[in-house]
């Protein structure tokens, strides 16, 4: 009987020691933040060889990515982005890579997002990364999980008011002085003013040499074409001086950071014929031309359409064997402008092929600059619609005007509108 | 006792005598006084004038809203650059044509004959043996501290506020002085009239564009500041096939290579660009990463064609208008060197 009491105290003894034992082992990988992220009941593990009766395609679970911005930040200030990495039971997910990135345009037709940096979260799932905006306004700010084997990509999005307008780049010039240019100024100023003093002493000894320049001699006698000789001289010279000094002084004080004048900008640009480029306005205002007013009449596509592309369509209009028509697009017939030339598609196709990425320039869009009319399955010609014809917004446009550096005369222009809003038709 | 008569006579002569001699003295001094003053003025009008655009892209402009009426929300102001990724220049061998890089450029601002402002070099190597040459587009690097501008006697070459060098064609006197300091050998001189199609020719000069060419001036890259204004990129990077050339602002810390926009800083420190002749201290506004094409798929191990470039701008002037035009083929192309070139 003692022995069949013991046997069971045996067994649960064995069981005891077995499930300490267990918990000993389990204990540290509990405390462990990446054994506890394993969503164990939520997903079999990866390394674990796959149930062939469990389901073929069971979706991975998305995990919660909060992102944690400040409501506003200055213009160019260090800015903190913080992204936490949760599963949905709240447990962090170490070690994951999350890219934080902010909505941003380059033109109305190039936007997009800018990577702002990248991150691993820590123990606590917090990816964390210091930049800095450089953009005013409602900036959107987003954070993304790329998602791997275990969870799905996850990305989250928020807004930064970003305040100020304060010129955040400048140049920075070896020759900056400790007062701007004035020194220069006034150095150049003391060197020229001694030559005009020079040539004034010159002037003085030229002068006194000549007969009839002492108290003594009457005017009268004075040899006019003398006097004359040596006085032009001299003056020549000052008047030289005079400009030359005067030109240079003027150079130094108004020139956009010329000869080191780099801290006038403000002054300067009010009087330059050459436009500025203020931040604000790229990818905000209107790029193109206003559509011209459709003619009554009709008009020829071979007797006055065809002589404009044949003489402005550049590379469009005459293809060479190694350098294809830009894009793929030719304007040398009707046929090709129509988008039925197979010419035209064979070139084409050798401008998709496949780049570094992997993608072509079909796919990506614009493809770096025009928005690359037929060949990117835009249309080239749109009967009947010139302002859904890529060959009259291209005329039209100044981002990616074409011809380049020197557009179509306003009344060209208008006859191709003409021509397209008439049906494009091959008369 | 001295005679009042014989003392006003004689004070009243030499007054008489000082008198004549002042008003001479006064006159040349008036002479030589308008003289000085109108040569003076000359200079103060001739060089204190900065690049003057054509009144026909001014009106442009403001038919755009970036006019004066509109004015812009912003004060601040771009400052251009422009990154060059090795990685992906493999200088279009694959894909068998001239770099269109400086094809585009060509095409796109009616470069002269013999010049190339967008210039991808080689450099043949064999580590390892066999392997492809390296190739570096040289564009204008518009430095910030230019010795061209620094050394140009007439300010006929400038900076703009956005950073770029550009260069007033009506006002260089062709004298080469920027030729001899560009340490990176990126500006060209028109020894002859150049050629150019005659409606180029025959248009407005515009200081941004510089067209049309003139003979005896100087031209170089001007990163295409009329297109990146109005937002879009220069012809160089519409013409690479593989998007090595990023264009960018530094203010707003903004690039982009027409296919993804990236943050310039990022891009420049994370993949260790570095800018050529760094050392000279011209603060150049182009950086380079650093690579040898290797990302771009070499399978047709084809020959680097840059004598194959075309400035077929009597072609285009000259063919008769005509449905089926060939097209001038591979021996339109001009040789590289010849007509204007570098000084």
């Amino acid at each position: 009987m003692a022995d069949r009491r013991r046997r069971p105290t045996g067994r649960a003894c064995l069981g005891a020691s077995i499930l300490v034992t267990l918990l000993w082992l389990a204990a540290p990988a509990a405390a462990d933040p990446n054994h506890g992220a394993e969503p164990v009941e939520e997903t079999p593990s990866p390394s674990a060889p796959p149930s062939p009766s469990a389901a073929p395609t069971r979706e991975p679970p998305t995990p919660r990515l909060e992102l944690q911005l400040p409501a506003e930040t200055g213009l160019g200030e260090e800015v903190r982005l913080e992204a936490l990495l949760l599963t949905s039971r709240g447990r962090p997910l170490v070690g994951e890579r999350i890219t934080f990135f902010a909505e941003a345009a380059w033109s109305e037709d190039l936007r997009g997002e800018m990577v702002l940096g990248t991150a691993f979260t820590d123990e606590t799932g917090t990816a964390v990364i210091a930049t800095d905006l450089r953009t005013s306004g409602e900036i959107p700010i987003g954070a993304r999980f790329a998602g791997n084997e275990r969870f799905t990509p996850a990305t989250v999005t928020g807004t930064i008011a970003v305040t100020g307008d304060e010129q955040l780049y400048t140049p920075d010039t070896p020759l900056r002085l400790p007062s701007g240019a004035w020194w220069l100024l006034g150095l150049v100023a003391a060197v020229w003013g001694t030559y005009l003093l020079v040539a004034r002493q010159v002037l003085g000894v030229a002068r006194a040499g000549i007969p009839g320049s002492s108290a003594e001699t009457s005017a009268g006698r004075v040899d006019r074409r003398r006097f004359l000789g040596a006085f032009a001289l001299p003056v020549g010279l000052m008047t030289v001086v005079g400009s030359l000094g005067s030109g240079l002084l003027t150079v130094i004080a108004r020139s956009p950071r010329t000869h080191g004048n780099r801290d006038t900008h403000g002054w300067h640009t009010g009087s330059l014929r050459h436009r500025v480029t203020p931040v604000s306005l790229v990818g905000t205002h209107p790029e193109a031309r206003p559509m011209p007013e459709i003619l009554e009449r009709a008009v020829s596509f071979e007797g006055e359409i065809l002589p404009i592309l044949m003489l402005k369509g550049g590379p469009h209009s005459h293809p060479s064997e190694h350098s294809p028509p830009p894009h793929g697009v030719r304007l040398d017939s009707y046929a090709a402008i129509m988008g039925g030339d197979p010419e035209a598609h064979t070139e084409e196709e050798g401008h998709t092929e496949p780049d570094a990425h992997g993608e072509s320039e079909a796919s990506r869009g614009n493809g770096g600059g025009p928005p690359e009319e037929g060949a990117h399955g835009h249309s080239l010609v749109v009967p009947g619609k010139p302002e859904e014809s890529m060959l009259v917004l291209m005329l039209l446009s100044r981002a990616h005007q074409m011809p380049p550096s020197v557009p179509l005369t306003d009344e060209e222009i208008q006859l191709i509108a003409s021509w397209v809003a008439q049906g494009a038709r091959d008369n | 006792m001295v005679d009042l008569r014989d003392h006003l006579d004689r004070t009243g002569g030499a007054t008489l005598d000082q008198r004549e001699l002042t008003r001479r003295r006064f006159l040349n001094r008036i002479v030589g006084g308008a003289a000085l003053g109108t040569l003076a003025g000359a200079g103060l009008g001739v060089w204190g004038g900065t690049a003057v655009a054509d009144e026909d892209h001014d009106a442009g402009a403001d038919e755009m809203g970036h006019g004066s009426e509109e004015g812009p929300t912003s004060t601040r102001v771009r400052r251009w650059a422009m990154v060059v990724d090795l990685r992906r220049c493999d200088g279009c061998v694959e894909n068998g044509t001239p770099p269109q890089c400086t094809q585009f450029c060509n095409w796109g601002r009616f470069v002269p004959e013999g010049q190339q402002w967008m210039e991808v070099v080689e450099q043949p190597h064999d580590d390892p043996p066999g392997a492809p040459p390296h190739t570096m587009p040289l564009p204008c690097f518009q430095c910030e501290n230019a010795p061209c501008v620094n050394v140009c006697p007439v300010g006929a070459t400038f900076h703009t506020p956005e950073g770029t060098v550009l260069i007033d064609q009506e006002r260089c006197i062709g004298c080469r002085l920027c030729i001899a300091a560009c340490p990176y050998d990126r500006r060209f001189f028109n020894w002859d009239e150049p050629v150019q199609p005659d409606w180029v020719q025959d248009s407005p000069y515009d200081v941004r564009t510089q067209t049309p060419a003139m003979r005896g001036t100087v031209m170089k890259c001007d990163f295409c500041t009329d297109r990146l204004e109005a937002g879009g990129l220069p012809f160089c990077a519409n013409g690479c096939p593989w998007g090595a050339l990023y264009f960018g602002d530094l203010e707003e810390d903004i690039a982009t290579n027409g296919r993804e926009i990236v943050k310039l800083s990022e891009l420049i420190h994370e993949q260790g660009a570095f800018r050529y002749k760094e050392e000279l201290g011209t603060e150049p506004r182009v950086w380079f990463i650093p690579g040898s094409g290797e990302t771009v798929p070499r399978t047709h191990h084809r020959e680097f064609m840059k004598d194959r470039l075309e400035w077929p701008w009597e072609e285009w002037s000259t063919e008769p208008a005509g449905p089926t035009a060939p097209g001038p083929a591979a021996d339109g192309h001009a040789e590289v060197g010849s007509g204007s070139e570098h000084g």
